[in-house]
Parts: C-alpha cells; structure tokens; sequence
C-alpha cells in the first residue's frame, strides 16, 4: 500500500525476507519478496516445508543468484535460489547439539562462511557462536564453536573486511567482536565495555581504519534496554 | 525497552531461580525480554540470550580486554616450565617455548611484540628474549658462572631491569634491551630482586632485604635515593607498578598467609585485596588498571587467577594441576588511537536498539532501530532513525510508526541520495505482522512507504541490497 506514488530511481532492488505464518494451520514458513525500487513487487517466496523454517540472512553470489540461511529445527539449512526465486538446491546440516547460522557471507573461493548460534546437547547447554564453512556447492567443509565460557553469547552480525578476513559480532555478556580468517582462525577476540548485556547488531568497516559498531545494551540489569553506537581501532578496541 | 516476540516464548528457565532472558527469537526482529523460573529448554529455533549458565549473582565479569587480552605465564603442565600465552578470559591457552630446559618469569616489551624470560636452557639461568609467538629466540645475559631472574622492561622498551647475583648477592641490575651495557643499580649483602618500573620510569620499585625483612623499596631508575615502601617485618614482595603509575600491587605474608595488597605508589593505604587460606602472589595488572591477574593455591596447585582491584570477581584462568606463575598482561603500549574511538548510548524510552546503519555520502552516520516497545498489549513502540556525525554526535533522528508496532531492521541507500529501510509494522498491511519498506530523503523526511506480507503474520530478519541487472 503506497501512500503516494513512488518515483522512479535507477537502482536498488531488494530482497526482503524474514518467515511468514502458513495461511492455514500453525508455523513459520520461509519468506522472501524481491523488491523493485520503485516498491514493487518482483516476485514473493514462500517455504513449503512442513517444519518451522526462518530465513536468518541472505546473500547474493557473484553470479547473480542467491543464497539463504535458514534456521530449521535445531539445524541449519542453506537454500540457494536463482534470481528469478527458483529454489536451485537445499542442504541442511543435521550435527550434533543445535548450531545455525545467523549471518552469511560469501569467500573468495565463492564458498560460504556461516556465523550463528550453537548450543551442545546434554545437561550443561550453553550458547556460543557458531562458524562454519560450506563450500559454493553447499557442503559443509568445516564447523567449530567459540566463546565465552561462562556466558551465553552467539554470533549476531558479520561482514567481511577489505582484507579478506571476517569480523563477527555477538550478542552475550560484553561487546564482543571477533576477527575470523576464511578458514576460521581467530585473529582476535574482544569483550568490551565490561559486563553487561550488549548486542552487536550490525558492523561496518571504516576506510580510514576502524570499525563501528551499532546495538543494543543493557545498562540497568533488568528489562530495559538501550542504543548504542560505537567506534573502535582498527583492532576492535576503544578508548574508553 | 520491551521487545515484542510475536509468540509465545518458548524457552523457560533452566535453574531454579528468576533470571532476566534476552529473548532474540525467531523474526530475528524481535528482541524480547521476559523473566520465567521454570523448567527446560524446548528445542526451536528460539534464541536465548546471554544468560550465565550458573548463577548470574556469582559469575565474575569478563575483564574489558579493550584489545590487550593476552596474559604471559610459566607453566610446567608439559612437564617442565615453559612459557605459555592465554588470553585475558582463560582461552586459548598456547605454549610458546618448548625445550627440556626451565624458562619462566616471562615479561612483555611495552610495544606488546616481544617476550623476555628466565631460561637455564644453557646450564645457567640467563634472560633471553623472543617474538610474541615464540620465534627468534635471543640470549641477553652471558653469565657462566652467575645466575639471573626477575625481569622487567622499561616503560620506553629500551632497558630492561633483571635481578642477578654475579656480584656475589643478588641485586638489581640494568641493561640495555638487546643485552648490552648492564649496569648494577643495587649493592647490598642482602637480597634485592624482582623488580617493576614506575610508567615515567624515573623509579623502579624492588623488594629488599636489607633491613632484615622481605620490604618494598623504591629508587630512581639510576639506582639513586632508595626509600622503604613497606615495614611489615614479615614478607613483602614481587611489588608491580600500576598502569597509572598511582598505585604498587604487592604480596605479603603480614596476616598470617600470603596475600595480595594492594598500596597508594608512596606507600600509604596498604590494603589486603585477596582473603584466603591459601597462597596469594605473583600479581600483575591488567593494562587498564581495573584487573589484577596472580597465582593462588586454593585449588592445592599454582594456578592463574585474575580478579578486580578491589579484591572481587575472582576468576580462575588456568586449570592444569600444574604449576602456574608469573602472569604478566600485554601491555597496553600497542596503542589505541584514543582519539578515534569512541562509545555513544542512547538511554531512555526513546532509544531501545540500534539494528543496522550505513554512511552518508557526506560521511554521516545513519542508524536505525527501535523506540522502547512494551511486548504485551497494548503493543506499542516506533521505529527509530537517527542521523549523527562521523564522531557519533546526533544530528537529527525521528520515529516513524502508528498506533501499533513497529521496528526498523535494516537500511541501505536507494541510489538517489535517500534511503530504504525495512521493519516491522503492525499499524500497517494486510493483517496481522507486516514488513515495511519506508523510502525516506537524503533529508530524513518520508517519501512513500508500502508493506508486505500476506494474511497472516511475518516476522522481518533483514534486507539485501542486490544488484543491477535482470530486472531493468
């Protein structure tokens, strides 16, 4: 519903996407609508699977087409659409203990680092983040988990930086920022700020060197919580 | 703010008690908070989050690492003491010598690049120095018939103050970084070792034994005008200088045991910071000043712990049933560019998150996110724009929602000097949940707006920005 007619601009068409009710009976199914920039619709896409099915994040490929993380039960599932939203393979990963990815980027060699949550199984369960390696094909390659022993923290946003490395935030106890290579070596791990609740929601590379950093915090332990934005060092550190 | 779910919660508390949860269930949307005091997990795609997984009132904090979250120690864990690295949380424990000889006593250049120690590897304890990750080791002392120990780098990273007994006792001495020129600064009968430079290294505080008791001295970096610290008559030792240079952490045994103190860098308000049965010492700042990392025996073996200043949130690094001394934290010398970093927080009921943000043109900051939002009806809260200065300095910011809920999750220039952003609205579309797409101007004011979604409800994770191409 347009509230007024929109005008016309050269570029910019989008892929929204999250997961949508079933029209009849209960649970969640993938959605994704691609988006002209005028605000039209290109097409819609709608999972048909009979489990809850989210799509967490997406990517583009080089060659046009596009790629989804998507959560399904405790496992993670890739789901690769060509431009047109015509599903060109599945792959879900059914490992030990919960884990899927959150965020998705594309490497160089045209594989797919997965960042997300994982949680073992058995009586101590405890959430950390995820980081995976699928290859173009949608193989899983490689898996591991890391974090902070002593809190729950999962991986929340991810980009990749102009030098090939990845920079992943989480949500957990602190500000915490890790620095990953393509073949998930950890460059560096910070935990700012101290301890409180802190989300890492969204990251950007800065050209002079850098990084900012936008979420959420926690700053009275309890219900409430509260903006914030923050620029580190090139080393994810500030100077505060 | 209270984040609304969209369903019913599905995660109930695993521990007995009420605990606070942060909710980011799926529609990665929504963010919602709720406490519980009752049972278990239901596996879905739910997310938890961050809670303690023992008690919350118990658990030490992280130390705020702000990027120098290395400790150095010894450890004998392979069977003899090498020299070890972990970061400031425990993990990543990684051994950096490996011989059969004695390394330990390991210090950090102030440049944060490279390792000094204590090493017997050529029949006699010698310093030598090597990289942070173990290379190019380097033999600073030549002493065949002497021995050397503690160590200490200036706070310029050109001398290095060690503790040796060539002169028939031991004393401090200093020497040039590459193991030149050393030069006796102490020459007592009685003990004078373990040494740590004051951060203007104009003093360099000492433990001595010269007035019959272990007590802690201070002189100039020369060797010039020595000055008692402590007058315990008992044992006081291993002094390091704080960060700040205000304040020495020291152990000593005047309650009975050895414990960590802690003491104004003149002498005055000596205070007991660790209380225990067992052995307390070897303490080491962290880089900020808030953290003292030291070796304890209260699980019965040396192991590395590191606990606030004040004596609280005490948390045990190493767990190895070895021995484990001499923490040292990376120094904080690898610098920050204070002046480019900074922290903005934006408190009250008209800030409640920041999910995305992107660069102007011009260099600006534009965030989105949400308002405060109750997650239980009435439902209410408003999408949040803010734009600020490349210093984080607000310029202007706006809401934009209805009588209901809504959300702003993800924004990404249109190509035209606006902006599209994308969220959750249900004052707005079809029924139920709906996403957005708000097009706004280079100047923050509405340009159109349309909704998405069918019947029912949709719960938003974000928006891909794709490229030109097939549907021109």
């Amino acid at each position: 519903m347009a509230v007024r007619d929109a005008p016309a601009v050269k570029r910019g068409f989008l892929l929204i996407y999250g997961f949508t009710e079933p029209l009849v009976g209960s649970g969640r199914n993938q959605y994704a609508v691609r988006v002209k920039p005028d605000g039209n619709v290109i097409w819609e896409y709608v999972g048909e699977s009979p489990e809850d099915e989210l799509v967490m994040d997406t990517l583009e490929t080089t060659e046009g087409d596009l790629v989804f993380a998507v959560s399904i039960g405790e496992d993670g599932k890739l789901v690769k659409l060509d431009a047109d939203g015509n599903v060109r393979w599945t792959n879900r990963y059914e490992l030990a203990g919960w884990q899927f990815a959150t965020q998705i980027a594309e490497t160089s060699t045209g594989g797919f680092l997965l960042a997300g949550f994982s949680m073992s199984g058995g009586s101590h369960r405890q959430a950390d983040t995820w980081l995976a390696y699928c290859t173009s094909s949608g193989e899983l390659e490689w898996e591991t988990s890391f974090g902070d022993s002593a809190y729950d923290d999962y991986a929340n946003s991810l980009i990749r930086l102009n030098d090939g490395t990845y920079l992943i935030g989480a949500i957990g106890n602190g500000m915490i920022l890790s620095r990953v290579d393509e073949v998930g070596n950890d460059l560096w791990r910070r935990s700012l700020l101290g301890q409180t609740v802190y989300g890492a929601m969204a990251l950007i590379e800065l050209e002079e060197g850098g990084y900012l950093v936008a979420g959420l915090i926690q700053l009275i332990n309890g219900r409430s919580y509260d903006a914030i934005l923050l620029r580190t060092d090139a080393e994810g550190r500030v100077g505060e | 703010m209270y984040l609304e779910s969209g369903r019913t919660a599905m995660f109930k508390v695993w521990h007995c008690f009420p605990v606070v949860f942060l909710f980011l269930f799926a529609g990665g949307a929504s963010v919602e908070t709720t406490t519980s005091t009752t049972s278990t997990i239901t596996p879905t795609t739910t997310l938890i989050l961050p809670t303690p997984t023992s008690s919350p009132n118990n658990m030490p904090p992280l130390p705020s690492d702000n990027g120098y979250g290395l400790i150095t120690y010894s450890s004998d864990q392979d069977g003899d003491f090498e020299i070890w690295v972990m970061k400031a949380y425990g993990s990543d424990q990684r051994q950096l010598t490996d011989n059969n000889a004695m390394d330990v006593s390991p210090a950090w250049s102030p440049d944060g690049s490279q390792i000094a120690f204590v090493s017997n590897g050529d029949g006699n304890d010698e310093i030598y120095v090597m990289n942070d990750d173990g290379s190019s080791v380097r033999r600073l002392t030549q002493t065949a018939d002497a021995r050397e120990s503690f160590l200490a780098w200036s706070p310029d990273g050109m001398q290095i103050s060690f503790d040796s007994d060539r002169g028939g006792s031991w004393d401090i001495y200093v020497m040039a970084s590459d193991g030149s020129d050393p030069r006796r600064l102490t020459d007592h009968p009685s003990d004078d070792w373990i040494s740590s430079w004051s951060p203007d290294g104009n003093q360099i505080v000492f433990e001595s034994k010269r007035d019959g008791a272990y007590e802690i001295y201070v002189m100039g970096s020369d060797g010039s005008d020595k000055q008692r610290l402590t007058d315990s008559q008992t044992h006081d030792g291993f002094p390091t200088w704080s960060p700040d240079g205000t304040r020495i952490a020291f152990m000593s045994q005047r309650d009975g045991n050895y414990e960590i103190y802690v003491m104004d860098s003149v002498g005055t308000n000596q205070l007991r910071v660790t209380e225990n049965l067992a052995q307390d010492s070897d303490p080491a700042w962290s880089t900020d000043g808030e953290w003292l990392a030291f070796v304890s025996q209260r699980e019965g073996n040396d192991e590395i712990y590191i606990m606030q200043t004040d004596g609280s949130n005490v948390r045990q690094l190493t767990d190895n049933g070895a021995q484990n001394w001499s923490p040292a934290w990376q120094p904080s010398n690898a610098a920050i560019d204070r002046t480019n970093t900074w922290i903005r927080t934006f408190e009250g009921p008209d800030y409640g998150a920041l999910f995305d943000i992107v660069l102007t043109q011009d260099g600006n900051i534009l965030a989105v996110g949400t308002t405060n939002h109750l997650h239980v009806p009435p439902y209410s809260g408003d999408a949040l724009f803010m734009m600020l200065t490349p210093e984080g300095d607000l310029l202007w910011e706006r809401t934009w929602g209805g009588e209901g809920y809504e959300q702003a999750w993800s924004v990404t220039p249109a190509g035209d000097g606006g902006y599209f952003i994308f969220g959750e609205t249900d004052s707005h579309g079809a029924g139920g949940r709906d996403f957005f797409i708000l097009k706004i101007t280079e100047h923050g004011t509405d340009d159109w707006f349309q909704t998405y979604g069918r019947e029912r409800r949709e719960w938003p994770y974000g928006m891909l920005r794709l490229s030109n191409g097939d549907f021109c």
